[in-house]
């Protein structure tokens, strides 16, 4: 099958490059990996966000000095049966988000198992951030500020606290991981998706 | 039908509105979202309403949500209620004619206490009189539907009536216990007691109660004194100069009105206990006191012919109503004289009136399609006044967005007027349609649409037109209660259209829902916490939440249990997301009835989506998946071409539209019209969905790159459903049937049955095939009873019309050797040339010229990469409908099937 695009085009002004980059959500689900995309993507935020069944895809331009970066979002199901979908997202992928509700314990659990995935089976550069959402929900914290970060740290993880509700964050972890791609001409983009694509569980790519 | 509701008869259609109250804007839940609204609580719990069917208590026929947290009741209606009724017939304010009514209206409450509510607004304007002088409860479900008052910011009942313990607690405590204000609600059955007895005595005096107090505090007070009284009866007639009238008053009655006035709500006995007071010791009860749940299939339950003898009596009672109260006031005084003529001449004809013969709610539904608005009606007889937008405007608002001043008042009380709902011009509509129209013979195959021209019109027209929804209401609902034993009749007039007001039924019919469905449903164990709850509960409040319905209270209680019973009663199976967006279209039709939600969803799943929610889906899912693929490539090869070019994988973008058919991604209007047509056929015919749909776009996806067409499924763009679905139906009927057979669909009896086949007709049919053999190829295969079924056809058509071309791509020597009549040889070295262009010769003009139909590539099983390389040349060439025959020419040899060409 072909190969869709080059990596880097440089772009036909003389305004600096273009880079595009891969960049997918994980998570588990009802965390609000959606509503931090929609939030990013269109400055909308809906209660009633749908839930994502497989994967859902949106692009989103920012400007970083003299650089467009144009980030390629997978947003992917939540639910631990997708998980054998995730692969097929994340590979090839050149940054992660991988988020956790700062009102649930067991989502903060579930991201870590994420980052473990990602350091072993992603590609090795990949950049990833933790996002613990639902900020604005302060009051029914559950995962303290200081874990997370600690955590972070020694994964060495970017890592913010975010609210899709208020928006808070939201862009800056974007602009973030914008920051700590690289952004060099031989950065190739792989091919990273078209490869056999399985669903078994557990199976590993 | 269902839910049943009575038959019009001589009741108006009268409409009622109010407000709830608004929770401060901004305001939200504990989880940072918004609350849900009261509207929506109330519309969500109103529904189940619709479920009482009781000659004593008014039907509600339907309800609805406006602007501004507005509610608008349609109930049945009458002009007179007890008090005119008192002032006009004697016979009525008899002491006979009291205890009648005294033991109707308990009948109503023992009723509605089993339904597992009470009234607690029973005042005489809440007590109609129907022409036949029957008492009817009015207004009763107000409690319920607020849950206890609290979604509204007005008192339910009137002061002067209501119990003295719920003015100094609230209505809001349970019956006993007091557990405050739940969504359990029950409130106490002795409150409505205590009205009745009020309501009674100021009957038997002849006096307004209280009639001197206008301030609302003294009202209070009166009824707390009367309450602290030690015998309440005396001191009412005390202080209403009454104890002359009430001496007169038989002993039973007296008592009566005594023990319905006991102060002490736990003294007071409840409604069904004072049903057996001697006062009513000659009266019978009018019909059964528990509430019949829906069924399906249709059994009317008062028909049980075990028990004829209790059917004739009913018969008889029907018939012999009694006469009409003299004089009673039929029509409105405001009325218009044409419909005023109109009524009156109705009831003096001897013609029978046909709309009254229909049930209420399809009177209502009718009375809209023929252009009548509820909230029009209401502005027209000013119980909605449009005030100008300045007026309403907030005095102050504070920084936190909650306003203070303008128009609030509205919500701070209970407008008690209804008005009726005038149907002159629905009854001038079907004015001509004759009698016997209104009873097609089902057994003749009659369904009075043939003759009407509107049958033959699109179907949106179809669905708007009044006389026509009559004629579709009319045969299914003889139909349905002919199912199971008519289901093919049903099923053969679903394929003309489905008329709205019966899809719920019609959907169950067509799924073959039938046996204990009810009782299935009642013994799953829908409480016990499972490890899916948290998904459960995560994914409901996201499932088509713009609907009213779906998103109440109401609405996320019985989705979670219809959800958790599919669960735990398919052990074999388990929840993944998407499954909530399934249950939604069968929750939203059957929110009364969610063992027949269950039922459905049950049955869909089972046909259409066999082993979707498999623990480990993969292999079913990629088989679908590669159907899917090589269906766009049979039908559209341009469009396969270019998707396949730029990686645009159906593994991307259409999981969601399978394992959801489809109800992830559109909104119910459309499932509705999509599964309409959808549940009539094949579990094939998703594929085909999918296909036109892809069609429908493919001017857009031919233009597009990966990320253009990736994000046009990611929010799905706006769809012509209908034609969605009629090309669907002709993607079907072109696509011969083996090439979407999958090996893990759901075996049908006669389809894997096939072990009692010969070998020689065994071999012609399709077997599994790897996945990895389906992912590597890019053309379906084809069976070979289908070729021959194919080539049958075309010997039988007497025009000769060739459907079908046989290409036999082996070398020349081989097909010498024998190939099927009418198969034509090219061989796969000399067909094309280097660059993948058809060689000129005879043969590939003949080939040429069959662009568009079915091209069926033979070769050897032996040689197989041969024949998928063919046929995909021919892809590459854009001919549609190319396929290989499955498992090769070798198929036909024992059945001698092939030739040696002539
Ligand atoms: N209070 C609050 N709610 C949020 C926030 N982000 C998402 N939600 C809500 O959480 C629910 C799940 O969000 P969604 O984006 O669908 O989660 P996903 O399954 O991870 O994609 C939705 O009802 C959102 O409205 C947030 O930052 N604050
Ligand atoms: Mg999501």
């Amino acid at each position: 099958m072909a190969q869709r695009g080059g990596a880097q085009r440089p772009s036909g002004g003389g305004q600096g490059k273009i880079c595009q980059f891969k960049l997918v959500l994980l998570g588990e689900s009802a965390v609000g990996k959606s509503s931090l995309v929609l939030r990013f993507v269109k400055g909308q935020f809906h209660e009633y966000q749908e839930s994502t069944i497989g994967a859902a895809f949106l692009t989103q331009t920012v400007c970083l000095d003299d650089t467009t970066v144009k980030f390629e979002i997978w947003d992917t199901a939540g639910q631990e049966r997708y998980h054998s979908l995730a692969p097929m997202y994340y590979r090839g992928a050149q940054a992660a988000i991988v988020v956790y509700d700062i009102t649930n314990q067991d989502t903060f659990g579930r991201a870590k198992t994420w980052v473990k995935e990602l350091q072993r089976q992603a590609s090795p550069n990949i950049v990833i951030a933790l996002a613990g959402n639902k900020a604005d929900l302060a009051n029914k914290r559950m995962v303290e500020y200081e874990e997370a970060q600690t955590y972070a740290e020694e994964n060495s993880l970017l890592f913010m606290e975010t609210s899709a509700k208020t928006a808070m964050n939201v862009n800056d972890i974007f602009l973030a991981i914008a920051k700590k791609l690289p952004k060099s001409d031989n950065n190739a983009r792989s091919c990273w998706m078209l490869q056999v694509i399985t669903f078994k569980t557990g199976e590993t790519m | 039908m269902y839910p049943a509701s009575p038959k019009l008869g001589l009741a108006h259609l009268g409409a009622s509105t109010f407000f709830a109250s608004a929770h401060p804007s901004e305001s939200c839940g504990s989880n940072g979202l918004p609350l849900t609204p009261n509207s929506i609580r109330i519309y969500g719990r109103a529904r189940a309403l619709q479920l009482i069917n009781h000659p004593h208590l008014s039907c509600y026929v339907d309800i609805h949500r406006g602007k501004h947290e507005r509610i608008r009741v349609i109930q049945e209606y009458y002009l007179l209620n007890l008090k005119g009724a008192c002032n006009k017939y004697p016979e009525i304010r008899s002491h006979t004619g009291l205890a009648q009514i005294a033991h109707q209206v308990l009948q109503g409450l023992v009723y509605l206490n089993t339904f597992g509510t009470v009234t607690c607004n029973l005042s005489p304007q809440n007590i109609l009189l129907d022409p036949h002088g029957q008492a009817k409860l009015y207004n009763y479900g107000l409690y319920y539907m607020t849950e206890a008052g609290s979604a509204v910011s007005f008192p339910l009942g009137i002061v002067r009536y209501t119990a003295p313990e719920v003015l100094l607690h609230g209505a809001s405590q349970d019956g006993g216990g007091g557990s405050g204000g739940t969504a359990t609600v029950t409130g106490n059955p002795a409150w409505d007691v205590w009205s009745l007895g009020m309501v009674l005595a100021e009957a038997v005096m002849g006096y307004q109660l209280f009639e001197k107090c206008e301030e609302v505090e003294g009202l209070v007070a009166e009824v707390l004194r009367t309450g602290l009284a030690a015998e309440p009866l005396k001191h009412l007639a005390k202080t209403h100069n009454s104890t002359q009238k009430l001496d007169a008053a038989p002993q039973e009655l007296r008592d009566f009105l005594c023990t319905c006035l006991t102060p002490d709500p736990k003294d007071r006995p409840m409604p069904r206990s004072l049903l057996n007071h001697p006062l009513f010791r000659t009266m019978t009860i009018s019909a059964p006191l528990n509430p019949i749940l829906p069924h399906f299939p249709v059994i009317d339950p008062s028909l049980c012919l075990i028990d004829f003898a209790q059917y004739k009596a009913k018969l008889s009672e029907v018939e012999n109503k009694g006469t009409v109260l003299p004089d009673y006031p039929l029509i409105p005084n405001s009325d218009s004289p044409l419909q005023a003529n109109h009524t009156t001449e109705v009831i003096k004809s001897e013609q029978k009136d046909q709309l009254s013969e229909r049930s209420m709610r399809e009177v209502y539904h009718l009375w809209q399609l023929a252009g009548g608005n509820v909230e029009q009606e209401l502005k027209k007889q000013k119980l909605i006044r449009t005030k100008p937008a300045i007026l309403t405007l907030p005095s102050v608002m504070v920084v936190e967005g909650e306003v203070f001043g303008g128009d609030a008042s509205h919500q701070q009380q209970l407008e008690a007027t209804t008005i009726i709902l005038p149907l002159h011009s629905l009854r001038s509509r079907l004015a001509h349609v004759a009698a016997h129209k209104y009873y097609p013979l089902i057994t003749q195959r009659e369904c009075g649409t043939d003759d009407l021209e509107t049958s033959r019109l699109p179907l949106v027209i179809r669905e708007r037109d009044v006389e026509y929804q009559l004629h579709r209401i009319l045969t299914f609902q003889r139909l349905l209660q002919a199912y199971p034993y008519k289901a093919d009749l049903v099923k053969s007039e679903a394929r003309k259209d489905t008329p709205p007001f019966y899809r719920s039924l019609i959907w169950a019919a067509l799924l073959g829902v039938d046996g204990a469905v009810a009782d299935t449903y009642q013994q799953l164990d829908k409480e016990t916490p499972t490890l899916t709850d948290r998904q459960i509960e995560v994914d409901i409040p996201r499932c088509h939440q713009y609907d009213e319905l779906l998103s109440s209270p109401q609405g996320h209680a019985k989705f979670t249990r219809v959800l958790k019973a599919w669960v735990v009663s398919h052990p074999h199976l388990v929840y993944w997301q998407g499954l909530d967006s399934l249950c939604a279209p069968f929750l939203y039709l059957n929110f009364n009835n969610e063992a027949l939600a269950y039922a459905c969803l049950s049955r869909f799943i089972d046909k259409y989506l066999h082993k979707f929610f498999l623990r480990d889906n993969s292999a079913v899912i990629q088989e679908y998946l590669a159907k899917f693929s090589h269906m766009i490539a049979f039908h559209d090869p341009r469009l396969a071409n270019h998707l396949h070019s730029i990686g645009f994988i159906p593994e991307l973008y259409a999981i969601p539209w399978f394992l959801t058919m489809y109800t992830h991604v559109f909104p119910l209007q459309k499932i509705f019209l999509l599964w309409d047509t959808l549940l009539l056929g094949e579990a094939s015919l998703p594929l085909c969905v999918a296909v036109a749909l892809l069609r429908q776009l493919a001017d857009r996806l031919l233009q597009f790159g990966f990320n253009e067409c990736i994000l046009l499924f990611s929010d799905m763009p706006d769809i012509d459903m209908e034609r969605v679905v009629r090309d669907s139906v002709q993607v079907f009927c072109s696509t011969p049937p083996s090439v979407t057979f999958r090996q893990h669909q759901r075996p049908t009896s006669e389809r894997d049955n096939n072990s009692h086949l010969p070998q020689s007709s065994q071999d012609l049919l399709m077997t599994g095939v790897s996945l990895a053999e389906l992912k590597g190829e890019q053309c379906p295969q084809v069976s070979g009873a289908d070729l021959l079924e194919l080539s049958a056809q075309r010997r039988k058509s007497r025009r000769g019309l060739a459907k079908l071309l046989l290409v036999d791509v082996r070398t020349s020597e081989e097909f010498a050797r024998g190939t099927l009549p009418e198969a034509m040889n090219m061989p796969a070295d000399f067909t094309f040339t280097p660059e993948g262009s058809l060689a000129p010769g005879p043969n590939a003009e003949l080939l040429t010229s069959y662009r568009g139909k079915i091209i069926a590539v033979i070769g050897s099983r032996n040689n197989w990469g041969q024949v998928t390389e063919f046929a995909e040349k021919l892809l590459v060439l854009e001919f549609p409908r190319v396929c290989t025959l499955h498992k090769g020419i070798e198929v036909f040899r024992a059945s001698g099937a092939l030739v040696v060409p002539s």
